[in-house]
């Protein structure tokens, strides 16, 4: 049988990645993912190691749970209801979803902050990239922008 | 437009102006969209039920919700080996603290609650004049624990046999790399079920040699130790890379992926075109793809 301290380095990565995956905040993500070991340092005599990192990755998302359900700003979105919007979607829109040359990255990184409106620090903080890199992947964004735009009328 | 908090620089502003009204109407349409990490929260099954509205799950599964989530999940900035070390000793502080309260502690502690409890049930009896029964629900929040059920899923895992590609086999590296070495030894703790030890070679293998191999076992390794959200993105990058040989095997793992990773649309799609295709996961594919339509579609 494996010590804490084995369970802890063999899976911390992927309860941290996963935790990263299901909030906002790296801060958060750290969070969750030391209330996992302490779990599991409560329960690890009666816990089959087996179930690892599984029985981690539930915890992680049953206090994930609770991170949002103790979360005010999201509570707006309960009551609204779906509003789908019928028209076309701008060729603009179009060309963000569509374009090949953007990757994820960058792409998420446009819409973050040009029809999100973020700052870059936000845009950092909800990708997990640093400002320097937010700064390049919007510069070779807006290039192929403007290219698209200068090499029709439309986009 | 109104600029961010910090402002629009010039070849920013070079480019919104010559956007012009196009983008005030992409952002009118997402103007109410719930916000990404929200997105991915819904995707990956973990909202509570109130806020997991149809709104959300709706923006979640959209064309612009995915896109978004995409480029989120392409990000990996694992913790650093202080960050490692850090949270280890906060949850060993944390354990300590627990220890020194002790059992005396905890003795005085239930004593209390349930005198409290005790007194509580008898003002609420006599308050109402109903039996213990007729209670208010507690307000306490239900312990979070991990679920005894494990999850069933529409597709099966199978841990497939070790093999190499083209881009390996020919693999020729400077001198002082032991690419060959250094990715024999990540196969062999896959092979030995060590899939923990197999992702942190193949992560350190990746920023070196970002071939195919090395996301495709990357992507196994995580899926077979159950992080199945941590296997989406080098399964994906393996995709990208991935020769006409190892193709099929590339979108069934990373369908496998998806699906246990909550991104059940996604699963559905890649499925759908391995189902189109003739390869040795045709047949599986195409029944698997009904199975997962039917899971998708809203409860009449």
């Amino acid at each position: 049988m494996d010590t804490f301290e084995d369970l802890y380095r063999r899976h911390v990565q992927a309860v941290f990645r996963f935790a990263r995956s299901l909030v906002g905040s790296r801060e958060t993500a750290e969070d969750l993912t030391s209330e996992a070991f302490l779990a599991l340092h409560r329960n690890l005599a009666s816990i089959d190691q087996s179930q690892l990192p599984g029985w981690l990755i539930t915890v992680v998302r049953n206090r994930a749970r609770d991170h949002w359900r103790r979360s005010t700003v999201e509570q707006r979105y309960v009551q609204q209801a779906s509003e789908t919007p019928a028209v076309e979607p701008p060729q603009l829109e179009r060309w963000l979803l569509e374009c090949r040359d953007l990757k994820p990255v960058h792409r998420t990184c446009l819409m973050l902050r040009y029809v999100h409106g973020m700052t870059r620090a936000e845009v950092a903080a909800a990708t997990g990239l640093s400002e320097i890199q937010v700064k390049g992947h919007l510069q070779y964004a807006l290039s192929l922008l403007r290219k698209a735009y200068l090499g029709a009328d439309t986009v | 437009m109104k600029p961010p908090a910090d402002g629009w620089n010039r070849d920013e502003r070079a480019v919104l102006d010559m956007l012009g009204d196009e983008l005030e109407a992409v952002r009118a349409r997402h103007h109410d969209d719930p916000p990404a990490a929200l997105l991915r929260a819904a995707q990956a099954d973990a909202l509570p039920e109130e806020l997991n509205t149809e709104k959300v799950r709706a923006a979640s599964q959209s064309e612009w919700g995915r896109a978004l989530i995409d480029g989120l999940d392409t990000v990996e900035r694992p913790l650093s080996g202080d960050d490692e070390q850090r949270l280890l000793a906060r949850v060993r502080k944390a354990i300590r603290s627990g220890d020194r309260s002790g059992v005396p502690w905890n003795w005085v502690r239930w004593v209390t609650i349930t005198a409290a409890a005790a007194i509580a049930i008898v003002v609420v009896v006599k308050r109402t004049g109903n039996s213990p029964a007729a209670l208010p629900a507690s307000t306490e929040p239900v312990p979070t624990v991990a679920q005894s059920e494990p999850p069933r899923f529409v597709l099966a895992l199978e841990k497939p046999e070790v093999k190499l590609s083209a881009a390996v086999l020919t693999f020729r590296g400077a001198g002082d790399d032991d690419f060959v070495g250094q990715l024999t030894k990540a196969l062999d703790a896959f092979r030995a079920n060590d899939y923990a030890g197999a992702d942190r070679q193949l992560t350190v293998l990746e920023k070196r040699h970002p071939i195919f191999d090395v996301y495709y076992y990357q992507g196994l390794s995580r899926l077979l130790a159950g992080d199945a959200a941590g296997a989406v993105v080098p399964l994906q990058k393996a995709a990208s890379l991935a020769d006409r040989l190892f193709a099929p095997d590339v979108q069934w793992f990373t369908a496998v992926a998806e699906e246990r990773s909550g991104q059940l649309t996604r699963a559905r799609d890649r499925l759908a075109d391995l189902c189109r295709t003739s390869n040795p996961y045709s047949q599986r594919a195409c029944e698997a793809q009904k199975q997962l339509e039917s899971s998708l579609k809203p409860p009449s």
